[in-house]
């Protein structure tokens, strides 16, 4: 088991040593875990705007739509022009886009978001493992000690 | 008893020292990761804008209005913000690197003192 964690000698380590490696490793999976979940919103965020911007290219110009002013005032109004959109560059920066553009732009940065994902799943899966290692030795020893005061 | 008492508070006054710091530790450890998010969020956004085409046009959110902007500007002022935020970024490590050394002496100060105390302890003791 141990010989998997590569340079870590999780056996040489007394009981409290290995309590805080077990503390420290849960709170690693935990930051991970959410970071995950938030790059997975983020994903889903970026797919569905890239799925909209599509959408929209195909309505015809001149339909009637509601334009929300507030989440509970709409007004009306009509698409003039279904090939290009304003796009979300971040820190507060807009570009006009084409529709191609647009689509192009969110598959750029959900492969971003994806390499992010790959790396930190990775990442969670080694804790894991770690976690699970480190608890199955704090284990034996423990069980060792007990035995010991026992006789 | 009177030394011992004296070195306690002294040690408990050089503990609480080093709470705090370890308290301005975490502060600017936020700090960082904050400048972090932020310097990858810009670094995006030059990107972007490096791919845009030269008469593009790109909007600046300011409250809730999209004021239109120059590319070249746009360009210079999200440099200018990495700058910054490099700048800041180097500020923190090295407030982080001066306060790692503080709390390193403090902490030799710590051992010192509890060593004296288990002397005065002995002392009292044999006394």
């Amino acid at each position: 088991m141990e010989s998997q964690e590569g340079t870590l000698p999780l056996g040489s380590l007394n009981i409290e040593q290995l309590q805080n490696v077990q503390k420290s490793t849960e709170q690693e999976v935990q930051s991970l875990t959410e970071q995950l979940t938030q790059l997975t919103t983020a994903q889903q965020r970026i797919l569905s705007s890239k799925r909209l911007a599509k959408e929209f290219g195909k309505q015809p110009e001149g339909k009637e739509i509601l334009l929300p002013l507030s989440g509970s005032v709409y007004v009306q109004g009509k698409l003039c022009d279904t090939s290009t959109a304003m796009v979300d560059l971040g820190t507060g920066y807009y570009a006009l886009k084409t529709l191609e553009e647009a689509e192009e732009y969110f598959q750029r940065r959900a492969a971003v978001i994806k390499d992010n994902v790959d790396k930190g799943t990775q990442a969670l899966v080694q804790r894991r493992q770690m976690y699970e290692a480190v608890t199955s030795v704090l284990q034996q020893k423990m069980a060792a000690a007990q035995r010991q005061g026992a006789s | 008893m009177g030394s011992m008492a004296k070195t306690k508070s002294e040690l408990e006054k050089v503990i609480a020292e080093v709470r705090d710091m370890q308290k301005d530790v975490g502060k600017i450890t936020n700090q960082q990761i904050n400048l972090n998010s932020q310097l990858t969020e810009n670094r995006l956004v030059e990107q972007e804008l490096s791919l845009l085409k030269d008469d593009a046009e790109v909007f600046k959110l300011i409250g809730p209005v999209l004021i239109k902007q120059d590319l070249l500007e746009a360009k210079g002022n999200v440099s200018k913000r990495i700058n910054f935020i490099t700048s800041e970024m180097k500020r923190t490590d090295d407030q982080m690197a001066l306060l790692e050394q503080k709390q390193e002496t403090k902490r030799k100060q710590i051992m010192d003192l509890q060593m004296k105390l288990q002397e005065q302890a002995k002392q009292g003791a044999v006394q």
